[in-house]
């Protein structure tokens, strides 16, 4: 089983005045598929959004967590409005098979390999 | 990549609370990057905000639930610890403290915890109302 980690962000792009970031992320990949965990803090699920287009997977997501007009921020670390990751899968993923779930802030995707890409054992006659 | 360049500056109600920290460690740190704070994982993202009745603190938790997650006050200091299997996605241990001002009504301190993001209300304590005083 393999596992990586992305442990910090990379710089981030500005877009309509927003900041954007790339979230963390860990890929853990076994026989049958790859998981990926994109840790999105504060973003609910309605405000996630999964493109898919040929092999790559577009994962959009914006904070719901503004801060209220009448409150004063006193001191922050800089806080993306919005996250995006970009995955390319390879043909042996099958991403139309792709499940997603969102809990605690954590994104967690796992795409399975095509059965017909798993190895499969040959009998010798 | 977030910078964490709070740790140095005070403030007058509440402070972050580092009593093993040096400012030789401080410099340590800004010059490896390996120990930069920058860098390490476990250093959440942190917002302090301020309404008319509350300090508002916010943390980034993602992968913590609420059962994860201790708070403590003992005497003028909040203690945070929140721990999670380290083979969760983004789990570890992430530790905090912070030291409160005289003005935090830390009785009344109120704690929630939604879509990863750890939310901290630290009620301001009324101020005394001037009296007047009779000269016999």
């Amino acid at each position: 089983m393999n596992t990586s980690t992305c442990p910090t962000e990379t710089a981030p792009t500005t877009e309509r005045n927003e900041i954007i970031h790339q979230p963390r992320f860990t890929t853990r990949e076994d026989e049958n598929g790859v998981t990926l965990h994109i840790a999105l803090p504060a973003v609910a699920k309605d405000d996630l959004k999964l493109t898919l287009l040929e092999s790559n997977l577009r994962i959009e997501a914006k904070r719901s967590d503004a801060v209220p007009e009448n409150w004063t921020t006193l001191r922050a670390t800089p806080t993306p409005e919005r996250y995006r990751l970009d995955v390319r899968l390879t043909p042996r993923h099958d991403a139309s098979q792709a499940k997603a779930t969102l809990d605690a802030g954590v994104l967690t995707l796992r795409v399975p390999i095509r059965e017909e890409a798993k190895p499969r054992s040959i009998q010798v006659n | 990549m977030t910078k964490d360049v709070n740790r140095t500056q005070p403030m007058n109600f509440i402070q972050r609370y580092q009593p093993s920290l040096s400012w030789l460690d401080e410099i340590d740190r800004f010059f490896d990057r390996n120990q930069s704070l920058a860098e390490r994982p476990s250093a959440p993202r942190e917002s302090v905000h301020e309404s008319e009745d509350a300090w508002i603190l916010r943390l980034d938790l993602p992968g913590f639930s609420k059962t994860d997650v201790a708070l403590t006050v003992t005497g003028h200091v909040l203690h945070l610890k929140a721990e999670t299997a380290e083979d969760k996605p983004f789990g570890g241990t992430t530790e905090r403290q912070w030291k409160l001002g005289d003005d935090v009504d830390a009785s009344a301190i109120s704690a929630n915890l939604v879509n990863g993001v750890l939310e901290l209300k630290l009620p301001k304590r009324a101020k005394p109302e001037a009296r007047a005083i009779d000269i016999a």
